[in-house]
């Protein structure tokens, strides 16, 4: 026997909301104009170069999906 | 001091953020042929809270993006001064321009229509045949999925895009700024498959139409 119709979770862009906040991050990390090679993070104050900025300009899926490529285990980090 | 840009608009499209940027950096922009960028000193970009900047930089492209079509930067994107912006903006003066016209009163909705566990789980001991067409067939049902609500929402959508993502297809419908509740509301009473979950979010800048097609 068939299950009951559902309907679609409508969700915004306010950070307040689990599910939009995940939305939030994604857009902000993948979407949008990239200039590649002009970018540059510091951590502990180091310059994390090119090759860094491609696993941490990412989205989580992104990113795991880099580490399996590369047989690595994410870690989580807050 | 490097610089965190944020996004690009027309210069027509006054409007600064209320929201200070980046670690409580102000907000200031460049205006350069007909273009606007917005950008703040990124001297706190740390990669150590990634995750809270990221929700600050989007704070700022929800201020000017609430009255503007924008063409964001990734964040986070740093440039090493303003004449390194101009530069940018002078290289992609043209292609920033066409889009942020065409795109003017328009924004992005997007559609995430995925299969639930149980469906979209394929038996552990399977030929490879069976593989194939278990896959082939979640596609089918997502495509299907995917085309009826393009179909019932055609009223209001102005183009439509569409791409398999690992856990489903996301399809971006681009629509009139002013038509978001009625989207929502139209998409909202369309009953799916028990099978499916179908997350609908947005306004987002309509980052997938900057290109014409």
């Amino acid at each position: 026997m068939p299950e009951a119709p559902n309907s679609v979770l409508i969700t915004g862009t306010d950070p307040a909301d689990e599910t939009s906040l995940l939305d939030i991050l994604d857009h902000v990390l993948n979407a949008g104009v990239i200039i590649r090679g002009n970018l540059v993070i510091s951590l502990a104050g180091v310059d994390l170069v090119y090759v860094g900025l491609d696993v941490i300009l990412t989205s989580v899926e992104t990113a795991f999906k880099h580490m399996k490529v590369e047989g690595r285990t994410p870690e989580r980090i807050k | 001091m490097s610089l965190l840009v944020y996004c690009v608009t027309e210069t027509s499209a006054v409007n600064r953020p209320s929201h200070s940027g980046v670690g409580g950096m102000a907000v200031e922009s460049v205006e350069h042929n007909g273009l606007r960028c917005f950008l703040s000193e990124s001297g706190s970009v740390t990669g150590k809270e990634v995750r809270d900047d990221a929700l600050v930089f989007h704070r700022v492209l929800n201020d000017i993006f609430h009255l503007a079509a924008i063409i964001p930067f990734r964040f986070p994107t740093i440039l090493s001064d303003r004449s390194e912006v101009i530069a940018h903006l002078t290289e992609h003066s043209k292609e920033y321009t066409s889009a942020l016209s065409r795109l003017r009163d328009l924004v992005q909705m997007e559609l995430r229509i995925q299969l639930k566990e149980s469906a979209a789980d394929t038996p552990a001991k399977t030929s490879g045949t069976e593989y194939l067409r278990n896959i082939q067939a979640r596609r089918a049902k997502l495509e299907m999925a995917a085309q009826e609500f393009r179909q019932l929402g055609a009223g209001q959508i102005k183009a439509w895009r569409q791409r398999e993502s690992s856990h489903g297809i996301r399809c971006f419908a681009l629509i009139d700024r002013t038509a978001v509740i009625d989207f929502q509301r139209e998409i909202g009473n369309i009953p799916i498959q028990s099978e499916l979950t179908v997350r609908l979010s947005g306004p987002w800048p309509a980052t997938q139409f900057l290109n014409e097609e």
